[in-house]
């Protein structure tokens, strides 16, 4: 069903060659072979190729962009945040740092029932998770090559002089409005939402940056920053405290990898969404997709109802492994649990949300130590079964990507989970409300139960991709309960369906998710394709394309000839930045 | 971002913005659609020197002795749930209040301030029951972007008022409270 695609791009990229001058040159979508940077803001962008510029490898240009993010998207990320970052360095070494929240000493649903449900405390300090941002940012630092403190500088730099606000910008803040008028009036303009084209600056955040850069991470977390976290606490009926942030720490773990169509993939861990992204392509790799298209129904069908399955695993099954004793995450990601979840799949008919939490839950346990499929289903047929789910997950969140000239690639997505977080301001820097990932109430077997010390689970999953041991893409993307459908998508897409990165994101999107009973896509599908899956049974629902519902990747192809493309968010007015460096005479 | 001072002092504002305001005032305001923009209308109001009162859930039989209506639309299904009524019931609740505006001989302001990104089903809705009840017509930029109030107020006598950011929307609104007895 291939057909004039209106979205497609006519290829308007920037080509960069190496020009004796420095700069930076930024645009939203970008080609280099100096190195790349891709971010949901182009001053962030431009942040991390300054940092190139400079000399600097991928893992300083992404601190860099970082920490810029959360000046220039103070609503999704930022130093009172958290997230989750896969860096695989040319020389082999490989990296997955989980600077995943953590919720405080006294957050228990003792605590929790006495404050009111879950849902009440959304916006208040109490939704609070210690944050991680500053101690991924140190454990990274053990890659890098240049010092923090110039590392920050853009950051402050954006900070003190400013920036003009965007319609993002704009538009989020009025979505915020109530929240922040409450909770940080200190932060409009003058008591109104700020305004496309106005100059943000943020002097408290610039001394904030300033004190770490000066004195170190540890400041954040030991000192005089973590002082001022716990009095806000204190004061506010927040339960966090300085001890929690004493107690924080980044891990440093191995990435886990996959594999789909000969491509190598390397995916952060649970209680992320990287194992899901494998459990999905696993599925699909059964599926002769190539000879589709991405507006064929069955295409869609097929994506979906294996989305769906691996969704419902995820949510039964995944959580933070430092603090459940079982989770059957070798099983989620093997080829072979693939084989047996396929066979829930009906070609011809969309399966019926009712039953999808009674009937469709697998158990990935058996293979949890290489079982093969037909030696488990001959054993039995073990189908869980869970009770309700928990909530949508925030749409907030910030990813983005570097690749240096070397061959060093980061992967790197943060949040504050919604956008603005609890709403609260402290030292200039908005507090995540992770805590709203955590489990309502208590629930038997539940691997995301509030419990002190726990990282909720959230979908993020930044990736990359190498063929042949070379880096082809690094992807990932913002969006809540729609970055895992995104981020497959956008796979199938390149591999499948040969397109180049910047149409594969901007291609129309469709979300597969349980926490969704309808398929929501982009309205840019032929008529037919929608009505054949209404035929199948789908509930439809339609968005204008493109759409910031369906996340924001930020990503970058390297040709096998080594040519970088950066590709800005086309949903969020993302940008690409390279380096100008000069010719080796 | 403002000094720390500063802050406090908008702290004290918008407190003081937002309370309910204990005297009877010359213009009450209402969302059709329980979007909080409403809010943003009250700030500006504020700087105009006009203790507006601001009722989300204005019934016609609230109405005081109040010269103007001002009726800010914009949908939030959140704002909605959150307010324990559905578009129907928000509708009817609209057409009742104008219509007890228009017997009190009240002026009618419908503005629409979110730009592009306050449109969509569910605001066009409103907008669409909104612009034929209004006396004047203020439209943020982008609001009006695929010529929705441009068709709604063709053939009447209803001009668009245009303004670039809600914060510009002081201007117009100066000019009409005066042109309608509010400011002096």
């Amino acid at each position: 069903m291939k057909r004039g695609i209106g979205w497609l791009s006519a290829g308007l990229v920037f080509l960069l060659t190496a020009s004796g001058v420095h700069a930076v040159t930024v645009a939203p979508i970008l080609q280099s072979r100096q190195g790349m940077v891709t971010a949901a803001h182009p001053l962030a962008a431009a942040a991390g190729a300054e940092i190139l510029e400079k000399g600097g490898n991928a893992v300083d240009a992404a601190i860099a962009v970082s920490f810029a993010l959360g000046v220039v998207e103070p609503y999704a990320s930022g130093i009172g945040g958290e997230g989750y970052m896969v860096v695989v360095m040319a020389d082999g070494r490989e990296l997955a740092i989980d600077f995943r929240s953590t919720a405080p000493a006294l957050a228990n649903y003792a605590n929790l029932d006495k404050a009111g449900k879950l849902s009440d405390i959304k916006y208040t300090p109490k939704g609070y998770c210690v944050a991680g941002v500053p101690a991924g940012v140190g454990k990274a630092l053990e890659l890098a090559s240049l010092p923090l403190a110039e590392l920050i500088a853009p950051a402050i730099r954006l900070a003190e002089e400013g920036f003009e606000v965007n319609t993002t910008f704009a538009r989020v803040n009025m979505d915020a409005y109530e929240t922040l008028l409450e909770n940080a009036p200190g932060f409009l303009d003058e008591g109104l939402p700020w305004a496309a084209g106005a100059t943000f600056r943020n002097p408290a955040l610039a001394k904030t940056l300033k004190t770490i850069a000066e004195k170190g991470i540890d400041v954040y977390y030991n000192g005089e920053l973590a002082d001022n976290l716990d009095r806000f606490m204190q004061e506010n009926g927040g339960w966090a405290r300085k001890s929690d942030l004493q107690a924080y720490r980044a891990l440093a773990k191995t990435p886990i990898k996959g594999s789909y169509r000969g491509y190598e993939l390397s995916v952060p861990g649970s209680p992320v969404g990287g194992p899901r992204i494998l459990a999905t392509l696993n599925i699909l790799e059964h599926f002769n997709l190539a000879i589709m298209s991405w507006d064929d129904p069955l295409a869609i069908h097929i994506m979906q109802e294996a989305l769906i399955l691996t969704s419902l695993d995820q949510r039964r099954w995944m959580g933070d492994p430092e603090t459940n004793p079982y989770i059957p995450e070798r099983g989620y990601v093997s080829k072979d649990y693939a084989r047996q979840r396929l066979m829930q799949i009906n070609l011809a008919k969309a399966s019926d949300p009712s039953t999808w939490y009674s009937e469709r839950v697998g158990d990935p346990g058996p293979y949890q130590d290489g079982a093969n499929y037909v030696d488990v289903m001959l054993e039995a047929q073990r189908n869980a079964v869970i009770e309700g789910a928990t909530g949508d997950a925030p749409p907030s969140t910030t990813h983005f990507s570097v690749v240096d000239a070397a061959g060093n690639a980061v992967s790197w997505t943060q949040t504050i989970s919604s956008f603005f977080g609890t709403g609260n301001l402290v030292d200039g820097y908005f507090l995540n409300n992770e805590l709203g990932n955590f489990k309502a109430k208590p629930e038997e077997g539940s691997p995301i139960n509030l419990e002190p010390g726990r990282r909720p689970r959230t979908t993020i999953a930044p990736l990359v991709v190498r063929k042949d041991g070379k880096v082809r893409w690094v992807i990932g993307s913002p969006g809540a309960g729609r970055i895992g459908s995104t981020i497959v998508e956008i796979l199938v897409n390149v591999i499948d369906f040969d397109m180049s990165l910047e149409n594969a994101i901007r291609a129309p999107k469709f979300t597969g998710y349980d926490a969704y009973k309808a398929i929501q896509l982009e309205d840019d599908y032929p008529q037919k394709t929608i009505d054949l899956l209404v035929e199948m049974g789908h509930e439809v629902k339609r968005y204008p394309h493109p759409d910031l519902y369906f996340g924001g990747p930020n990503a970058i192809a390297v040709g096998e000839d080594g040519l970088l493309t950066g590709v800005g968010s086309i949903r969020r007015q993302g940008g690409a930045a390279a380096p100008q460096l000069h010719e080796e005479k | 971002m403002k000094t720390i001072f500063s802050r406090m002092i908008l702290a004290c504002v918008a407190y003081a913005v937002f309370s309910t305001a204990s005297f009877a005032a010359d213009v009450v305001l209402t969302p059709f659609g329980q979007s909080p923009d409403a809010m943003m209308v009250k700030v500006v109001l504020k700087k105009l020197g006009v203790d507006a009162r601001l009722e989300k859930l204005l019934q016609a039989d609230e109405l005081q002795d109040e010269k103007v209506l001002i009726i800010v639309v914009a949908g939030s299904s959140k704002g909605l749930g959150e307010a324990g009524i559905d578009k129907d019931a928000e509708i009817a609740r609209m057409q009742a209040v104008v219509s007890a505006a228009r017997a009190k001989g009240m002026k009618i302001l419908v503005m629409h301030i979110g730009g592009k990104g306050r449109r969509g089903n569910l605001t066009d809705l409103f907008i669409n029951e909104a612009v034929p009840m209004a006396d004047a017509l203020i439209v943020v930029e982008g609001g009006n972007y695929d010529g929705l109030f441009t068709t709604l107020t063709e053939g009447s006598d209803l001009e668009i008022i245009p303004a670039s950011s809600v914060r510009e929307t002081e201007a117009p609104l100066q000019v009409l409270l005066t042109e309608w007895g509010v400011l002096q």
